[in-house]
């Protein structure tokens, strides 16, 4: 697994759970060796090869092949709010993660049954999305159409429309829910999901270092791409500056790097914009204080600034 | 916004979501027991998925003033059983993160 990473760049987009992505990649002895997701176990840089380091543009096509297939939990009010990364084609992300294979609960409110395609409105609580499939024409004998009224769990890929500027999902699988229980684990596990992407693995042992702490708790779910730190084109400065706070949980780094970079000051809604890929805006109020609580950062009047 | 019985007072002419065992029937209304030992009158549409005792059902509708639920919509389940204990959990981490549930 090493040898492929000397290959790539210093801009090698590793799919492990150090917050080094954005250093050298040679630093790997500390690789966690027990990757849940098919993407992490190849070891390949996500394909931000040095040729295309400067312009934060689209992902090459190499990246395509290696993206990250793991299957995440959401709650549809979270799901809306995701959003893609770096233009209208890019990686639908939330909460840092690339969103493909997503899983979701909840009624269908409205359904739609054509000889070409099935659409079913899933609503849990007041968000609802559209989620649609393609019927082959052959007559299909897997699809049958579920009634209007079912709780179901959804498997199907995250897509954004830019037309109506909301998120669909396409080639979906639907299965009936029989017990509350899986209604009840489902959200909870959004809840972890989420938690574990914007705060890192809950660490089992506070005496180990980060390095061994992420190694240990690997996880399909830890957002170990650093598509967020590339797209900003800031990738070397970037590299540095995650080594630095790669301790804390990742929002808290991500904003401590940016307010590295700006030493005049930097206010709240710019954070809150800039990251909005990584984390809601409550989240960032929310580390904003953490960290100011900490120590770390102060409001000088014009923005926050590092202590 | 999730709750259980004991929170319908402070989500008056709100719309929640209720769940619980349907315990008497009769039409028009149904009471159900909630994870936290509570009952709640549910006022029931037309063609409503409620419609027998002893089910699970989650139920979407809007407080009313004598803390009834107007329904609006509901799902019923299968498995007459549940665990309350894992659900009042769950009521009690959705109340700290309303953006996601």
């Amino acid at each position: 697994m090493m040898g492929y990473n000397s290959g790539y760049g210093g801009y090698s987009n590793n799919n492990n759970n150090n917050n080094n992505a954005g250093a050298y990649s040679n630093t790997n002895a500390i690789n966690s060796s027990n990757f849940a997701s098919p993407s992490q176990a190849m070891g390949y840089g996500g394909g931000f090869v040095a040729g295309s380091q400067g312009g934060s543009g689209s992902p090459g096509a190499a990246q395509r092949e290696f993206r990250d297939q793991s299957l995440v939990p959401v709650s549809i009010k979270a799901l809306l709010r995701a959003r893609p990364e770096g233009g209208v084609d890019g990686p639908v992300m939330l909460d840092g993660k690339e969103l493909n294979l997503v899983k979701l609960m909840g009624r269908i409110s409205q359904s739609t049954v054509t000889s070409q395609f099935l659409k079913y409105l899933v609503s849990d609580g007041v968000s609802s999305v559209e989620c649609t499939k393609f019927i082959d024409s052959s007559g299909d004998a897997n699809v049958s159409t579920l009634a209007e009224g079912t709780y179901v769990k959804v498997f199907g890929t995250a897509k954004f429309v830019s037309k109506t500027n909301t998120i669909q999902v396409n080639n979906f699988f639907a299965y009936p829910v029989a017990s509350m229980d899986e209604v009840t684990f489902h959200n909870l596990e959004c809840v972890y999901v989420h938690l574990q992407l914007t705060r890192g693995p809950a660490s089992l042992n506070p005496a180990m270092s980060a390095d061994q702490a992420n190694a240990f708790n690997s996880s399909a779910y830890a957002a170990g791409s650093n598509v967020y730190n590339s797209a900003h084109g800031t990738g070397g400065n970037m590299g540095g500056a995650q080594n630095a706070y790669a301790h804390m949980p990742r929002v808290e780094g991500a904003i401590m790097s940016l307010i590295d970079q700006q030493s005049s000051g930097l206010y709240v809604e710019m954070i809150q914009s800039t990251l909005r890929g990584l984390a809601s805006a409550k989240d960032i109020d929310i580390a904003i204080q953490a960290l100011e609580s900490e120590g770390h950062i102060y409001d000088g009047g014009e923005g926050y600034k590092k202590s | 916004m999730r709750i259980a019985s004991q929170s319908l007072q402070q989500n008056m002419n709100r719309t929640v979501v209720i769940v619980g065992r349907v315990v008497s029937y009769t039409g028009a209304t149904a009471v159900i027991e909630t994870c936290d030992g509570g009952s709640v009158t549910v006022l029931l549409v037309p063609g409503s998925n409620v419609d027998g005792e002893g089910v699970i059902v989650e139920v979407m509708g809007v407080v009313r003033s004598d803390l009834s639920i107007q329904e609006q919509v509901s799902s019923k389940f299968d498995d007459p059983n549940y665990d309350t204990n894992a659900y009042s959990r769950l009521l009690e981490i959705a109340e700290k993160y309303p953006d996601l549930l």
